[in-house]
């Protein structure tokens, strides 16, 4: 077990667990956060785990965590590992069982002197509109052959069959689609689990919510993302739903049946790996790919039934409603970045981490390839969430990463023992924020209380240099599941 | 006889974001049994049937590296055969069972909903042995 006295300070925002540390660390680990935030960490296993990260075979440089890091499964949610490509291993633990779960930001012409007066309808309507909770699924029901067009397709399928618009495709990452998705490689039990669940957020901390821009930091690149203070705009928050939770379950397994002819041996079944150019390890690529395309898919459809609620509130008045960026935050991307100031490719997992890539990079959309680009970071219900945008100190320091949210720091059990969820309700109404959830529960779990303070959060990834803030935002009506 | 919401030994523990519990049992096939009955409570607290109650077979077989992985793949294989057919399964026949291997028919009701999103079951934590007092036991980690 490491304790702080044995993290190696590399600046205020930054600290290392030497390679020293564990004979089977491979390369240190990486720990960006206040030293007030890392008594939260040494609070649960999040740093075991990363130190369990730093043994993969072929990962590169070092096992990095950000500040909104805590305990996961196998890898802490807020981690980034990169391994050589292509002989390093990839492993389903370091993106998630919601693969592809991520962030996106619509931004509208209407301000909040528009829209103060019909906030509570707003929020009715988008709960109308947008199915949400357990298991609830939406009104597109695909046949096992459709599905396979959507796991192709990704976002492209949703504008091709009406759901959105051509002009989004250009702001989503990778486009909305992995091209080596391979609906071959997944059971029928994912498409099953997925067949009636596009256009829906589902439940736990999957949200949408409207908020208005409250405070711009930096006024040109706000310009170049067409935000401005008082700017009515709205964040979707969810992923690849039971079907991605299935691609992860299903490969799990087949890589811990594999591992051992490989003489792969981690740490944590969660780590279950194989090497990246194994039949097993590009089978699971494919399906992971399918699963990142049907969240980005998923996530388009979501905007048409936001685009759709507003517009049925603020008729033509509403005007466009653009996609400033889509993120995906549960990932793992093959990319180039240097290693030794050697050009490498690597395999990138993200999981809990965003991608920030800075300024110039051909990935980024033509109209933000000066800027870097855009990083999303919702706040918990209640809290602010933040614009922010990539650097190029995140190229050399985080493999082009950073944070993805607030961060758990209180179990459910406890926020649901602690919060009188009726109360919360009213308490944010007085404060003009209106939430609509499923269920009390579902309020009393994703309550402030139990997430980190995102502003610290992001004021530490902001100060250490791996994404620069952009613009704050604040909450006026909330969906939850 | 198993009704999956009658099993006792079962305790529900703190975890961050998820949900950890902590189940024993005198044997393996109870111990399975165990963490099914944990798995269905988080499903539904209070099953309200669907339609005409008529009951839901399914059939499975689970071949796993270990003891550890067969309870996990098992309770994976029902969590999704649960959201598939919006069935709670809450009978199990073993037709076979090994410390690698288990094959059964397992009966559920439809209902009207479920109370929790499981994600996951994961093998997070989960380590299936004897303790001190001869009881099988593990933790289970779901991920929610």
């Amino acid at each position: 077990m490491v304790i702080k006295e044995q993290l190696i300070k590399k600046s205020d925002f930054l600290w290392e667990i030497p390679k020293t540390f564990r004979d089977d660390m491979l390369v240190p680990a990486h720990i960006y956060a206040l030293e007030e935030m890392l008594d939260d960490l040494f609070g649960d296993r999040s740093l075991e785990q990363l130190i369990n990260v730093t043994t993969l075979r072929g990962i590169q440089k070092a096992a990095v965590v950000m500040p909104d890091a805590h305990e996961g499964y196998g890898f802490p949610i807020g981690g980034i590992a990169a391994t050589e490509w292509p002989h390093g291993v990839i492993s389903p633990g370091g993106i998630g069982y919601d693969i592809n779960c991520g962030v996106r930001l619509l931004v509208t012409d209407l301000m909040f002197d528009d829209v103060s007066d019909r906030l509570e309808k707003l929020s009715e309507e988008l709960y109308a509109q947008i199915p949400s909770g357990v298991g609830r699924g939406g009104s597109i029901k695909l046949s096992l052959k459709e599905i396979d067009m959507v796991l192709k397709e990704g976002a492209a399928w949703a504008v091709r069959n009406g759901y959105g618009l051509e002009e989004d495709i250009d702001h989503i990452e990778s486009n909305g689609v992995l091209n080596n998705a391979d609906p071959r490689s997944v059971s029928e039990h994912a498409k099953k689990r997925g067949n009636d669940q596009l256009g829906t957020i589902g439940a736990g901390n999957h949200f949408v919510e409207v908020d208005k821009v409250d405070n711009i930091f930096n006024e040109s690149t706000a310009s170049v993302l067409n935000l401005h203070k008082n700017q009515i705009v709205v964040l979707i928050h969810t992923g690849s739903r039971g079907f991605g939770h299935q691609v992860a379950t299903d490969y799990l397994r087949i890589f811990l049946s594999a591992m051992d002819g490989y003489d792969l041996h981690p740490p944590d079944r969660e780590l279950a790996c194989a090497p990246f150019n194994s039949p097993e390890g590009q089978k699971y690529f494919d399906a992971m790919a399918c699963a990142a395309n049907f969240a980005w898919c998923n996530r388009e459809v979501i905007t048409w039934e936001v685009r759709k609620a507003l517009t049925n509130v603020f008729g033509k008045s509403t005007g466009p409603i653009r996609l400033l960026y889509d993120v995906a935050h549960n990932i793992a991307k093959i990319e180039e970045h240097k290693v030794d100031h050697k050009t490498m490719k690597l395999i990138v997992h993200r999981k809990g981490a965003t991608r920030a890539f800075g300024p110039g990079r051909k990935e980024i959309p033509a109209d933000y390839r000066e800027t870097g680009q855009p990083v999303l970071i919702p706040g918990s219900m209640g809290t602010a969430s933040y614009v922010l945008t990539g650097t190029s100190k995140s190229m050399e320091a985080t493999f082009g990463s950073s944070c993805h949210g607030a961060g758990r720091r209180m179990s459910r059990k406890a926020a649901k023992r602690e919060v009188d969820a009726p109360q919360l309700q009213q308490k944010l109404r007085g404060e003009g924020i209106y939430v609509q959830a499923g269920s009390y529960a579902g309020i009393a779990e994703e309550a402030p209380i139990a997430y980190k303070d995102v502003d610290i959060v992001v004021e530490t990834v902001h100060k250490a240099g791996i994404a620069e803030k952009i613009a704050k935002l604040k909450p006026l009506a909330v969906i939850k599941g | 006889m198993f009704d999956g919401y009658t099993m006792k030994k079962i305790e529900f523990k703190s975890h961050t974001a998820d949900i950890r519990l902590k189940i024993e049992s005198d044997s393996l096939p109870e111990l399975l049994l165990a963490g099914l009955s944990g798995m269905n409570r988080l499903l539904r607290k209070e099953p309200t049937v669907k339609n005409d109650g008529s009951p839901v077979f399914q059939t499975i077989t689970i071949t796993s590296i270990d003891t550890t992985t067969l309870l996990i793949d098992f309770l994976s294989e029902i969590l999704t055969l649960s959201y598939i057919h919006g069935t709670i399964f809450n009978k199990v026949d073993f037709t076979h069972i090994s410390n690698q291997e288990t094959s059964a028919i397992i009966r559920g009701f439809k209902v009207d909903k479920f109370d929790e999103d499981i994600k996951a079951v994961t093998y997070h934590e989960a380590n299936v042995h004897k303790n001190k007092n001869g009881k099988w036991e593990t933790i289970i980690i779901f991920d929610i």
